[in-house]
């Protein structure tokens, strides 16, 4: 799995590459940043603590990082938690988790990607693509990208005014 | 807090029991062979732990999840003492694992410092959006 730092610039420049040229996207964003953001990191939020309280829990903490345990837990927390309108907070952490999961598939290694299609199937699956080796510089470049991406925006409202 | 939200609250607990049970149950971790080396002989075993000795080609292995030591033969790969290490094998009856491949896992510790930096922006942002946010409305 990618650091969070990775999973936050990629969700960062998703949204945010696309708003250059949509206004709506980018009202999207101002206004719904922080639960964007919390769906980047969803899926390690809910299962990543368990493994830190003890290693045991590995096996148990592992149908958390699923997309059917992740998108109930999403609906779930914002009828208690959300932006504007229910419904726009749980699509906004549903589809940056998703994007989250997916990202962590990318990863090439020994351990066999994640439980997607749990509970209909305990099988791991990853789409083995990017080595442990290489994901630092992607990583570094995503960083770079979404800091390039932030000064624009920066230097467009200092135009505006 | 109202009844419906207490409710809600309480299927989310029970979804991570029951889905983090099951899957506790059904999945093989090291001691389901360790405990039934005869059911388990021949069948293919994955583990990662620390390296604690190597003598020639085998390796003495102190798994991460429950801080059993198991020994790893036919090992052709070049591990030093102390890496971290995630290898496949076959699990034999006597209670040593025949190497097949394995890897370091070298940014385990880059991964975590990444990851606080990353959860301690998100936090950031919350306090900045907090104003924006519903909370048990």
């Amino acid at each position: 799995m990618p650091d969070l730092i990775t999973h936050i610039a990629a969700t960062h420049l998703i949204v945010k590459l696309p708003s250059i040229f949509r206004d709506r996207i980018l009202n999207y964003y101002n206004n719904y940043k922080s639960f964007i953001f919390l769906g980047a990191i969803f899926p390690d939020l809910i299962s990543k603590p368990f493994q830190y309280i003890s290693p045991k829990l590995y096996n148990f903490s592992l149908p958390l990082h699923s997309p059917f345990v992740v998108l109930i837990t999403a609906y779930i927390l914002t009828r208690f938690i959300y932006i504007q309108n229910k419904n726009t907070s749980f699509y906004t952490i549903a589809i940056f988790s998703i994007f989250h999961i997916l990202l962590d598939n990318l990863q090439k290694g020994l351990n066999p990607g994640y439980q997607i299609f749990f509970p209909f199937s305990l099988k791991r699956y990853g789409l083995n693509l990017i080595s442990s080796e290489i994901y630092i510089y992607i990583m570094l470049g995503l960083l770079s990208f979404s800091f390039i991406v932030e000064v624009y925006f920066y230097y467009r409202k200092k135009i505006a005014n | 807090m109202n009844w419906k939200n207490i409710t809600l609250f309480l299927i989310l607990v029970i979804l991570f029991v029951l889905s983090g049970l099951y899957n506790q149950v059904n999945q093989k971790d090291i001691t389901i062979y360790l405990n039934n080396p005869e059911d388990n002989d021949k069948q293919k075993i994955s583990v990662s732990g620390t390296v604690l000795k190597i003598d020639n080609d085998e390796i003495l292995l102190k798994d991460s999840m429950y801080g059993k030591e198991i020994l790893l033969k036919n090992v052709y790969d070049k591990y030093q003492t102390n890496q971290f290490i995630n290898i496949q094998g076959i699990f034999h009856k006597e209670g040593y694992i025949e190497y097949r491949k394995g890897e370091e896992i070298w940014d385990k510790k880059i991964k975590l410092i990444l990851s606080i930096f990353g959860f301690l922006f998100v936090v950031y942002i919350f306090i900045t959006d907090y104003k924006k946010i519903n909370l048990f409305k």
